[in-house]
């Protein structure tokens, strides 16, 4: 995968604004294959009109001017409605998001190391008699023979049969 | 003339020098706008209530901060409520006739020549994205800066920076790319 594909991936399953400005500042904005990746002033400036390109503007003085006549400058701030008041909750969904995440990542790999580590055994069957004796004529795992122990606690009719690798 | 003596001649009454505020700000207000709305009709009206906001609070400006910072921090606000009637007056267009505008061919015809920003590229990058990629392009502002104009965090105005360089990247990209 390309470097800065890569980063961003990780970039993109950063979770909080700081931490991927962590990311942007600590390696993107300082790596030149990652900052090969990103428009520069330059060519963002080609997409973008331009001082230059505004045209005349002084014919909008005079609506402003007619409209400001009579107003007084106000000691009431009016700077519109604030907007950030939606940020915290998008940042409490986000961290949910991670977390449950996160949470599924550990358990699919616990269940792939699980499934990938664990040997197959098999066995020569387990003949059980009437005094309750038990018998294991043989056990490999991974086609290899196996050590066998066989277990049976006092006053339980559990047994408990354990296989093991002859290292 | 420094910024807060032409505030503080205004607020003694002395309304034309409002006027030098709007020469020395016009430009960069108006190329915001355009870069923001995509639209030089709309552009304009949110330059005019801009103007008329800055004067109306000229009394509430803190001289310690940029008096360009909070021109543009009122412009973005008074865009952000254009938008959003656009998109409430769009909503209602669209049910009326009964279909929604789309497929229509890219048009990157008139970027960078005094035409607002293409509408391709205005798709591509939210209005957020827009502000901070002109502010950084044609103000040359830092993140910190930018920051300061949105009221948020440097490391916000950081991530929406990255997302619309890498956007504009990578569409810059596409349309050089042989066909």
């Amino acid at each position: 995968m390309p470097h800065f594909k890569l980063m961003d991936l990780f970039y993109r399953l950063t979770p909080f604004p700081s931490w991927k400005a962590g990311l942007l500042r600590g390696h993107i904005e300082r790596c030149p294959e990652c900052e090969r990746r990103l428009a520069s002033r330059e060519e963002a400036r080609r997409v973008l009109v331009q001082v230059r390109d505004v045209g005349d503007l002084d014919r909008l003085w005079p609506a402003i001017s007619d409209r400001i006549r009579g107003i007084r400058p106000s000691l009431e701030a009016d700077l519109g409605p604030a907007r950030d008041g939606a940020v915290p909750l998008r940042a409490g969904w986000r961290f949910a998001a991670a977390a449950a995440g996160l949470a599924l990542a550990v358990l699919l790999t616990f269940a792939l190391v699980r499934f990938f580590r664990s040997p197959s055994i098999s066995g020569g069957g387990i003949a059980q008699g009437e005094t309750d004796q038990v018998q294991i004529h043989y056990v490999r795992i991974d086609n290899e023979p196996a050590r066998t122990f066989i277990f049976k606690p006092y006053d339980s009719d559990v047994v408990i049969v354990w296989a093991g690798r002859n290292i | 003339m420094e910024d807060n003596e032409l505030v503080a001649a205004c607020l003694q009454g002395q309304g034309e020098e409002f006027r030098k505020i709007m020469d020395i700000y016009k430009g960069p207000v108006m190329a915001l706008a355009m870069n923001i709305l995509g639209n030089r009709q709309d552009a304009e009206d949110s330059f005019q209530e801009t103007f008329i906001q800055v004067y109306r609070n000229l009394g509430r400006f803190d001289p310690q901060r940029s008096f360009k910072n909070w021109i543009f921090t009122i412009l973005y606000r008074r865009c952000l409520d254009q938008l959003k009637k656009k998109r409430r007056f769009q909503i209602a267009f669209n049910k009326a006739k009964h279909e929604t505008p789309r497929g229509t061919p890219p048009d990157t015809a008139g970027a960078g020549r005094g035409q607002p920003l293409s509408k391709e590229i205005l798709g591509r990058l939210n209005p957020k994205e827009r502000i901070v990629l002109t502010l950084w392009a044609n103000e040359g502002f830092t993140a910190a800066e930018i920051s300061d104009v949105l009221r948020c965090s440097s490391s916000t105005a950081r991530v929406y920076l990255f997302n619309a360089r890498k956007k504009i990247k990578s569409l810059l990209e596409k349309s050089h790319a042989p066909f």
